[in-house]
């Protein structure tokens, strides 16, 4: 009775979770789990929520059909099972989900049974184990003498732990043999299931040592009282050592257990037995646990066996004890007192420094009184208890030790942790008259608080002829300098041969100049001092921590002494340069050095620019400055690692050249992948160039991590998309898809075809004396005119690299029109003075760049353009220096800029360079139909730019790059979206792209109300070939007229991929033509004749008319490219 | 053949007047600088001689004299690279049956750690464990009581609370330490450990699902290797290299990395006795079995201190620690002027025990030990369990157990494999 009571609540409380998402679902069976299974595994975690909900809607019969599908590992793919189910389970865990988890338990004991293999059987048991209850216990009871599945069974019943469930496990004992045995013992023991007791001690002298040692382990853990003698004796048999049945953890624990079930006589009587027997040194540890057994139940009355047995050679022994005096009550502390001033140094040190962790502030006199005691363990142990005791209030007593010279290091040490910088007088007031032994001590523990106070005072022990005083004194100056010392502390620097002295003094004067606000300011004194004397590489040594450009003038001037000392000296100070200032410098030594100390300048020249805030591209350039002169393999390394760490795009075309690079293939894979994949909140790149040096990567990695990167690499290279990005412009090889100037665009619109090709062939014949390509680079002789893309392009952002020589002049021209400027910046009777990548010919809008951002001449530049529509963005080396500026057509300025033309790369007459060119073009445009389409009668359905003409569920559905989008943001949506318009007969031509397992439908004919695909007519969109999808009847596979017409399959491209397809609805005769192939043709009236092959009722198949629409099954799809011609318009 | 020193435990019993003299006399007295008499040189066994456990060869001040694994090709290669002839076990229980062995280093996958340390704990040993210490809050548990209860000694390896530049802040802890000792910060504080707060954090490791059988390779004795956790079959996917992919053995990045940088935020913030009340995440959902992302996991103690795990580098602005009074970011760099002179000023945190053979030696503590060992791996198990339950959980910190959730409660002792049992 109760039993269906029950299942009546389950099914009602399921009735109404489900009702809404019911609702106008007419979907099989069938095509709910493939949905279902499609989404998994769901992103987060309403939408986990959202999924359970839906799968225990399916009801019991809609689980079971789900569990079938599972199959024993290898043998199929159980992933999206296993996400659905598991979901499931941890759905129905939650607190207050108990009509969810009765249900979840129920369906799943249905599924345990009804499975055939093991490994599905302990699935579904180790779902029982997280959410079962009594019903579970039932349902496991039946395997626990299963061989394979009693060790599953018993988790589900301890983690149920209830009286049914130990029950269940004492009547398969009685028939319990081989590892089962042991596995059911081992689980009453963990449920301390006293009735198991009697049987369970008839094992534990067995053979079998697994059998023996969990036998052992319950009898223990039960601890009844006749369990006492049998487990003593397995204990003496074991020697009471450790052995591998734990005979004697087993009695140990017992006593334990006979303690907390309020057997203390017994619990008493077993804890003084080990502790007895257990005195050899591989026993003691179980007399310890004995006695914090005692300890734990017997408290204050256990002090006496603790003292007794402190009375030991064994100190890790006599620790154990202290451990339990440590946690136990106050009244001890007298005992122990007591215990301390009676015993030999070593235990006495042991006591007091517990003493000193209980915190029982009575024992601080006699802690005190321990001070002066002439072992130094006993009073170390004592100064640090009594500094525990007392906190900060033990400072003058422990200054007053300072003061007599009493351990004066340990004493410092301890006050350090108490004292900080303004409790310094009462030290400093001691220094004078404090022991020869303390003033060091002392000295030092001023200059760790920083005590600039004491400068002076300090300072005159520089002279102390007392080695250690003299040495305290040189440290205690490097935190306690202030800029009024310089002048002395450099006279002293000049004063010592001592290195750790110079070190000391260095150090104090960068921390004293610190001080001073004003890089410039921090390093004039220290300059001016440095001029008069000989030893000048000491302060150079400074500079760098201090920076600025006077210091680095300073530096850079004794680069090139005679004195090898001061040119050593200089060379280390730019190598260590606190920013990238010196990194000028650098490169100038880089250009000529060799051996160690090219590689020391490499390496400083690296971390400068690394540590920098540079932007990217400029980072990018410098490291690619410097790689052509090393010659050191690591510093090669060095070099492509460093170009890893910059996420440009340019970066990774820089790290992909050098993946076939045997020495350097490595490095560069790891550079390419760093560049590549997402990291730090940064998204990874996409596009051709991308995937392709990706995939040189994967076969460049070796390494011990290797299988882990290329692991995270080929799931990457899955999820990208597979848009072209940035394509390169030049091959590096010769100039293939440029050709030479003619005319001008308006010049070029006036002449007729044939005389612009002849024209065109004229002036291709001159190009080749004028640009060439040349190392990887176009050149430009300095004679001749403009070089052009043949392509001609719209919107669209490009990257180029680009080099002048003196007095140089060029720059791109964008869509045939001049001009981002190049120029030499020093020619200031030109204007140059600006900068390069203004937008030169702008007489209305700004023509100059907003800053000057150029390289050197004769260094390499980088150009990042955008144009949009009019507008233009300049980025040169990595700074915004144009922003979103209108280009005027220098051409005809009664008009725009001209929508499409080519790129050029101006010629002015000086030797130029540019490399690495790529464009990307960019479709932030309306869509607009192809202009053969628009003639044949077709019109954009979607404008790529808003749902300008469409409604319903304009939420879940995004327009993005031109493209309509279904996200998963607010959980799996059904949704749909509908053409505000009506159709009859028509030709639907769009592009799709799937996911994997992805489900739409493009619903035609149909009414805004009501299952488009029974109400109107569902074509099927459908990554039919997931594994998923297995079990689904014919027509329910992509561009199916769903339930009624199957399509053919097999014409899909790889998920990812765009797919192009078109719809042909005339009357009854609709046909599906997929990437080119017809996929479906028939006639809908001809295939329903005998009712359609779902055998569902299709009320709306005849419509004549409706909205057309993509319809939500949950999963994420984009569409674009949508236009339809009309057949039957009038 | 080398000498064996049964008596081991006859040295630390009497060396107790020789441990005492060995502070007064300098060491190059006894024979030159870092000199260690070969007789005082303490004895260690390794188990598990993966990659984890090869690299604790040369754990410093140490002898290797044992080592054990259930991968002959693993054990074969440890012993190719101890210069001193060691003793091979296959079953690490009769390792731990040598009285001349004083420290047991635990280097096999997570699973095995806690019932390995409780096991070298009744055997009497020192022990010295990988990270992270337990795989269950369970197991941490019962550490902690049979641990204290034999005496022994316990480090746990991972050592950013004491040594070792801190990550992306380029210092150590102490810095840090004492500035939040110091009350500047104001309180409650937030520390995000991220990306862009200079965490290099390995987030990702997953596990592959639907495993097909395969045969175990003759070297490998895999039963073995499961021991206490429950039976799959053998996929070369599991084992070894790539075990930190599945719940079973281990948790992932989480499982991995966390301790490394959890344990030492525990000691910062001064909760070493208690852990957070309440763990919140962002995560897709999770696979029963392989291993899956997170995006982010949130930490709540008591007094409103948090932990953000930003496995996403979302929040690019984010200070590593911050106060109510002052933030503290990447590179050390704060927004209060002149903080490092600052902290020169302050009193130093209290002085701990950073090598472990001076812990063994004096029975003092080690600075990182089984329990604050415990605590900063209860939170990356209540990370994982959150993860995994997906939701957020609530916790006692004391009772150390979830609030009104039974089925997380479930998870804190989860059952071993038989004979396997932590009773």
């Amino acid at each position: 009775m109760n039993k269906i009571f029950n299942s009546l609540l389950v099914m009602l409380a399921l009735l109404m979770i489900t009702a809404s998402i019911q609702a106008q679902d007419n979907r099989t069976l069938t095509t709910k789990i493939a949905d279902l299974l499609a989404q998994m595994p769901s992103t987060n975690l309403p939408q986990r929520d959202k999924l359970a909900e839906e799968l225990i809607s399916l009801g019991s019969e809609g689980f079971q059909l789900l569990a079938d599908k599972i199959t024993p590992s290898g043998k199929g793919d159980n992933t999206s099972l296993v996400f659905a189910i598991n979901g499931l389970t941890r759905y129905a865990s939650q607190p207050g989900k108990e009509v969810q988890r009765a249900f979840a338990e129920s369906v799943y004991i249905t599924a345990l049974e009804k499975a055939t293999d093991t490994e599905t059987k302990a699935f579904f048991m180790r779902q029982l184990k997280l959410i079962g209850k009594d019903k579970a216990v039932a349902a496991v009871a039946s395997y626990l003498n299963n061989s394979e599945l009693c060790e599953p069974a018993t988790f589900v019943l301890t983690s149920v732990n209830s009286e049914a469930a130990k029950s269940a496990l004492l009547i398969a004992l009685s028939k319990g043999e081989g590892k089962c045995l042991v596995t059911l013992i081992r689980a009453l023991g963990e449920l301390q299931f006293a009735a198991a007791n009697g049987e369970i001690l008839k094992h534990i002298s067995s053979d079998n040592q697994n059998l023996s040692k969990v036998s052992l382990a319950a009898a223990a853990a039960i601890g009844s009282n006749e369990s006492y003698q049998p487990l003593l004796e397995a204990a003496q048999k074991a020697g009471f050592v450790y052995e591998p049945t734990n005979a004697t953890s087993a009695f140990v624990s017992y006593a334990n257990r006979l303690g907390e079930t309020g057997n203390l006589t017994l619990c008493a009587k077993a804890c003084d037995e080990i502790v007895k027997v257990c005195q050899s040194p591989a026993q003691l540890h179980n007399s310890s646990s004995a006695l914090a057994i005692y300890t734990r139940f017997f408290e204050n009355e256990a002090q006496p066996k603790l003292l007794k047995a402190f009375d030991n050679n064994d100190k890790a022994f006599r620790y154990s004890i202290l451990n339990l005096v440590g946690k136990s009550q106050k009244a001890s502390t007298k005992l122990w007192m007591a215990k301390a001033a009676k015993g030999q140094p070593e235990p006495k040190a042991e006591i007091i420094t517990v003493l000193g962790k209980k915190g029982d502030l009575s024992v601080a006199e006699f802690v005190k009184k321990q001070f002066g005691d002439k072992n130094k363990m006993v009073s170390e142990a004592a100064i640090s208890a009594y500094a525990k005791l007392k906190g900060k209030e033990a400072i003058p007593d422990l200054t007053a030790l300072l003061a007599n010279g009493v351990q004066p290091a340990y004493t410092a040490k301890t006050l350090s942790s108490l004292l900080d910088e303004k409790g310094l007088d009462p030290i400093a007031a001691i220094l004078e008259s404090a022991p020869l032994n303390s003033k060091n001590e002392i000295i030092t523990l001023i200059g760790a608080k920083s005590g600039k106070r004491y400068f002076d005072q300090l300072y005159k022990y520089t002279q102390s002829s007392d080695p250690l005083i003299q040495s305290a004194a040189y440290g205690a100056m490097v935190n306690t300098a202030t800029p009024k010392e310089i002048d002395r502390l450099v006279k002293l620097l000049y004063a010592t041969e001592d290195c750790d002295k110079i070190k000391s003094i260095q150090e104090a004067l960068v921390n004293a100049a610190s001080q001073i606000s004003g890089e410039n300011e921090q390093v004039a004194q220290l300059i001016s001092a440095m001029g008069e004397a000989s030893k000048k590489g000491r302060i150079l040594e400074v500079l760098p921590r201090l920076g600025g450009i006077k210091a680095l003038k300073a530096v850079t001037g004794y680069i090139s002494s005679s004195e090898k000392e001061e040119a050593d000296a200089a060379f280390n100070a730019l190598v260590n340069w606190k920013d990238h200032a010196a990194s000028g410098a650098l490169f100038e030594i880089i250009q000529n050095a060799h051996g160690t100390k090219l590689s020391g300048a490499i390496n400083g020249f690296v971390r400068q620019i690394k540590s920098s805030k540079l932007p990217d591209d400029q980072k990018l350039l410098q490291y690619r400055k410097i790689f052509g002169y090393a010659t050191d393999l690591k510093d090669k390394e060095l070099v492509i690692s460093s170009i890893g760490r910059v996420k440009t795009f340019l970066s990774l075309i820089t790290a992909s050249s050098y993946l076939e690079n045997p020495e350097l293939k490595e490095e560069a894979a790891q550079a390419v992948m760093a560049i590549a994949l997402p990291s730090q909140g940064q998204k990874g790149m996409a596009g051709v160039a991308v995937r392709n040096a990706l995939n040189k990567a994967l076969n460049s990695l070796t390494g011990s991590e290797s299988d882990y990167d290329r692991a995270k690499i080929v799931k990457y290279l899955d999820e990208m998309s597979y848009e072209d990005g940035l394509v390169p412009m030049f091959n590096g090889k010769d100039l293939t898809g440029w050709q030479a100037l003619v005319g001008n665009p308006v010049t070029r619109k006036k002449m007729d075809p044939k005389e612009l090709a002849k024209k065109q062939v004229e002036a291709n014949s001159k190009l080749s004396g004028n640009w060439s390509a040349k190392d990887g680079c176009i050149v430009f002789n300095g004679d001749g005119d403009n070089l052009c893309s043949v392509k001609q392009y719209g919107d669209f952002g490009m990257v180029v690299d680009w080099r002048i020589t003196k007095k140089g002049d060029s720059g791109i021209y964008l869509r045939g029109s001049p001009q981002v400027q190049i120029w030499d910046t020093s020619r200031v009777e030109v204007g140059a003075q600006v900068g390069s990548g203004g937008l030169y010919n702008n007489q209305k809008y700004p023509s100059k760049p907003s800053k000057v951002a150029d390289n050197p001449i004769g260094e390499w530049n980088t150009f990042r353009i955008k144009m949009i529509g009019e507008k233009v963005t300049v980025y040169l080396n990595g700074e915004l220096i144009v922003d979103n500026v209108t280009l005027e057509n220098y051409w005809d300025r009664s008009i725009p800029i001209f929508p499409k033309e080519s790129i050029e790369l101006q010629a002015h007459g000086t030797d130029l360079a540019f490399r690495d060119i790529y464009v990307k073009e960019l479709n932030n445009d309306e869509y607009t139909v192809p202009a053969e389409e628009v003639k044949d009668g077709f019109k954009a359905l979607f404008n790529g730019k808003n749902f300008d003409g469409w409604t319903g569920n304009l939420i879940d559905y995004h327009v993005e790059n031109g493209e309509i989008v279904l996200h998963l943001d607010n959980g799996p949506s059904h949704g749909n979206i509908f053409t505000s318009d009506e159709y009859s007969d028509f030709i639907y031509r769009f592009e799709f792209q799937l996911t994997p397992a992805a489900n739409n439908g493009i619903g035609i004919r149909a009414p805004l109300e009501g299952d488009a695909a029974y109400q109107g007519m569902e074509i099927q969109v459908l990554d039919s070939e997931d594994p998923v999808y297995n079990d689904l009847a014919p027509y329910q596979y992509h561009g199916s007229v769903y339930g009624i017409i199957p399509a053919k399959r097999g014409y899909l491209k790889p998920v990812g991929q765009w797919n192009y397809e078109e719809i042909m609805a005339k009357g009854n005769h609709i046909k599906v033509t997929l990437n080119g192939t017809i996929i479906l043709d028939g006639d809908i009236k001809e295939a329903a004749k005998n009712g359609p092959m779902d055998h569902k009722a299709h009320p709306g198949l005849f419509r004549e008319k409706g909205h057309i629409g993509f319809l939500g099954h949950g999963s994420v799809v984009k569409f674009k490219n949508i236009r339809l011609k009309e057949l039957n318009k009038k | 053949m080398e000498q064996k020193s049964p008596n081991r435990r006859t040295f630390l019993k009497t060396s107790a007047a020789t441990v005492a003299g060995m502070v007064i006399i300098p060491r190059h007295v006894l024979g030159g600088p870092g000199y260690v008499a070969p007789s005082d040189q303490l004895t260690k066994a390794i188990i598990g001689t993966g990659g984890m456990g090869r690299g604790h060869i040369s754990y410093e001040g140490t002898k290797v004299v044992a080592i054990c694994d259930v991968d002959k090709k693993h054990l074969e290669l440890a012993k190719s690279m101890i210069p001193n002839s060691v003793e091979l076990f296959h079953d690490y229980r009769e390792l731990l049956l040598r009285p001349e062995i004083d420290i047991v280093h635990i280097a096999t996958p997570p699973h095995w750690h806690g019932l390995m340390a409780i096991e070298a704990a009744r055997a009497g040993k020192d022990i010295w464990c990988e990270k992270p210490m337990t795989r269950t809050i369970g197991e941490g548990q019962r550490v902690v009581e049979e641990v204290n209860k034999h005496g022994r000694m316990f480090r746990l390896n991972t050592w950013f609370r004491f040594k070792d530049n801190f990550y992306g802040l380029g210092t150590e802890v102490k810095p840090l330490k004492k500035v939040i000792e110091s009350g500047i910060l104001g309180w409650p504080l937030k520390v995000t450990v991220s990306g862009n707060t200079g965490f290099d954090w390995k987030f990702f490791w997953r596990g592959e699902t639907n495993l097909s059988q395969q045969p175990v390779p003759e070297e490998l004795d895999y039963d073995f290797w499961l021991g206490p956790a429950p039976h799959r079959p053998y996929n070369v996917e599991r084992v070894h290299s790539k075990f930190r992919g599945y719940w079973d053995y281990d948790g992932g990045g989480l499982g991995d990395m966390g301790q490394h940088y959890l344990d030492p935020v525990q000691y910062l913030l001064g909760k070493d006795n208690t852990s957070p009340i309440k763990v919140e995440v962002d995560a897709p959902q999770q696979h029963e079995d392989a291993v899956g992302s997170w995006r982010r996991i949130e930490y709540t103690y008591a007094d409103g201190c948090k932990i953000i795990l930003d496995g996403e580098n979302k929040d690019k602005d984010a200070a590593y620690i911050e106060g109510p009074h002052g933030k503290i970011f990447k590179g050390f760099e704060s927004d209060i002027p002149n903080l490092k002179q600052f902290i020169e000023t302050l009193p130093d945190p209290e002085p701990r025990i950073t090598t472990f053979s001076e812990s063994v030696r004096t029975r003092q503590k080690f600075a990182l030990n089984e329990m604050n060992g415990h605590r900063s791996c209860t939170m990356v198990n209540m990370g994982i369990l959150a993860v995994r339950l997906g939701r957020t959980l609530n916790f006692d910190p004391d009772k150390q157990e979830f609030i009104n959730d039974e089925a997380a409660n479930r998870l804190i002792h989860q059952p071993m494999r038989a004979p396997w049992t932590t009773i």
